[in-house]
């Protein structure tokens, strides 16, 4: 005769199929007392899924009385919180990530940049007749692929093809004006009009 | 336990014959929305998704194969959906300030609560939330809807030996929460 069943035995043979374990259930039918167990287990999962049913049948919110309200209100605050405080620091990390990918630049980078003078033309500049095109030249060298000005805001795209390349580094003014027939923009800074112009207009 | 004499729940045997959507609803929707409310614990959730179930089986009546069996269909849309609302319920944490579940109202008991206490009820319900989503299902389609290892194991993309073995930590845990409010 093997012992009696313990209670995981009984709940596995009661979870298995019933070609399962034929040694212990040959043995639970000669057994009086697992028999009486088994009963018991399957009647116990017979009254638990009757009241899971049925509690899920009379499931609805209440409101929070049980709670001491000290612990509601610590609870809430702390919610509101967390919530609040994710959303800014989101919020922050997003502008901060969308200036970057614009380019932006602290306007104190670029002091030099913004005292070119305003109607200095491409080809002036190319030569490097001006204090203009020195200053840029300077400041494209400390600033190395940057090529904004205070206030300017070059699309990443446009600054592939540079239309300054030539007079940034003291080349001729055919070096500046070899692309002269693409319809390239740049802005010259503290300009009135503010706009930005065809590089072919003016060189 | 000798007042515990409660007979397993077993799904309807009648045969469906009549498949009109009106019909289907008017038949699954309380399986359905018993079914959502177990799974998401929530009874505003389980409403919304056992909606979304039924329009999805208008849908499929419409412009969808017809299916063999519109009950095993319907028990797995809503299990699908409930997975889906699980997902995108992280929010639900914000939105439940201020209330809690747990009521589960059986001043109207009937026999089958005669036998068991109210505070063995919420036990057992706080346990059974506290299983995982995938011994919840198991339980579920097993005990509650009465379908075969096999089939369980089928539609839950599982071995056999995985439903058994789920369905027996569910009961564990089960029998564990009600002996322990005795």
């Amino acid at each position: 005769m093997k012992p009696c069943l313990d209670e995981n035995q009984l709940l596995r043979l009661w979870a298995a199929e019933p070609d399962e374990f034929p040694d212990q259930r040959s043995h639970l039918a000669g057994c009086a007392q697992c028999t009486a167990n088994y009963n018991q287990l399957s009647q116990e999962a017979g009254t638990i899924t009757d009241a899971l049913t049925t509690a899920a049948d009379h499931l609805r919110w209440r409101d929070r009385t049980a709670i001491p309200t000290a612990y509601a209100r610590i609870g809430d605050g702390l919610r509101t919180a967390a919530i609040f405080s994710g959303a800014v620091a989101f919020g922050g990390a997003a502008a901060f990530a969308l200036l970057v990918t614009l380019g932006w630049h602290p306007t104190s980078a670029s002091p030099r940049l913004a005292s070119a003078a305003p109607d200095t033309s491409v080809a002036d500049l190319a030569a490097g007749r001006s204090a203009a095109s020195e200053n840029m030249a300077i400041a494209n060298a400390e600033m190395g692929t940057s090529y904004l000005t205070a206030g300017s805001l070059y699309a990443a795209d446009e600054l592939t093809t540079d239309p300054l390349a030539g007079l940034a580094y003291g080349d001729s003014a055919q070096a500046a004006n070899a692309n002269a027939g693409e319809d390239l923009l740049f802005c010259v800074p503290d300009d009135d009009s503010a706009m930005c112009s065809s590089s072919g207009g003016q060189g | 336990m000798s007042e515990m004499a409660i007979p397993m729940r077993k799904p309807a045997a009648v045969p469906e014959t009549d498949f009109t959507a009106d019909a289907l609803f008017r038949t699954h929707q309380q399986r359905i929305v018993r079914l959502c409310r177990m799974l998401l614990g929530n009874p505003d959730d389980a409403d919304e998704v056992s909606q979304e179930v039924f329009l999805k089986m208008l849908g499929q009546r419409e412009h969808g194969p017809e299916p063999a069996d519109w009950r095993a269909w319907l028990t797995r849309v809503a299990i699908n959906a409930c997975h889906d609302r699980h997902r995108s319920g992280w929010w639900k944490w914000w939105k439940r300030d201020g209330r809690e579940l747990l009521d589960t109202d059986l001043t109207s008991r009937d026999t089958v609560h005669e036998a068991i206490s109210h505070e063995q009820t919420d036990a057992l319900w706080r346990a059974f939330r506290k299983l995982t989503a995938r011994q919840q299902e198991v339980f579920i389609l097993r005990q509650v809807e009465g379908w075969s290892t096999r089939e369980v194991a089928k539609s839950l993309v599982l071995s056999e030996q995985a439903v058994k073995l789920q369905l027996f930590r569910a009961m564990r845990r089960l029998r564990e929460a009600l002996r322990s409010e005795r």
